[in-house]
């Protein structure tokens, strides 16, 4: 069972969100990744209203961030390569197989996902509105 | 990556109404892994509920 409150690795997350958020929080990639390579981790939970001094750990104010004994880390992008590079199952070392994985993780981040929140944010912020509906 | 992505639109039809992407997301979601990642997330939100909001 990778939650684990004495792991190595740990991760931030939100103690609560409005139900419109739950299951999409982005500490899910992380949780997903380390549970498909089989890595413990624990968490550590965040208020929605943060301390100023988690952005010098997160710049963005986002979740999650990822650290271990080895690296300091934040951008889910980056999270799971460094957990991908840990684990064969997510990121094959075949170099075009590998750099497929990667290419699409980056069209994940870039190509899709700037579409598809915005589609979430005005459905759950502009309900209703004209030009929402349109 | 992509399903988590993918999911962020699960409110509608327009990722479902495609039955390649409708597959691959639910390809993700049955995975023994991807379960517990997201019963650890909405286990935390059931324990903090704040008072008064409806689960």
């Amino acid at each position: 069972m990778p939650l684990n409150p004495n792991a190595d690795i740990e991760i931030t997350a939100f103690r609560y969100v409005p139900e419109f958020a739950q299951g999409l929080v982005r500490d899910l990639r992380a949780r997903w990744a380390l549970e498909e390579a089989g890595l413990d981790y624990r968490v550590r939970l965040l208020d929605q209203q943060r301390p100023p001094e988690y952005l010098q750990e997160q710049p963005f104010d986002q979740v999650p961030i990822f650290n271990d004994s080895n690296v300091r880390l934040f951008e889910t992008g980056a999270i799971l390569q460094y957990i991908g590079e840990k684990s064969e199952t997510l990121l094959p070392r075949e170099q075009q197989a590998k750099y497929r994985a990667i290419g699409w993780t980056y069209a994940a981040l870039n190509s899709v996902e700037p579409a598809l929140i915005n589609l979430l944010l005005i459905d759950v912020f502009f309900t209703g509105e004209e030009w929402a509906t349109s | 990556m992509m399903i988590t992505t993918l999911r962020f639109l699960r409110h509608t039809d327009l990722v479902s109404q495609f039955p390649n992407l409708d597959a691959f997301v639910k390809r993700g979601e049955a995975r023994a892994p991807f379960q517990r990642a997201l019963e650890a997330q909405l286990a935390t939100f059931r324990e903090h509920q704040p008072e008064g909001v409806a689960a």
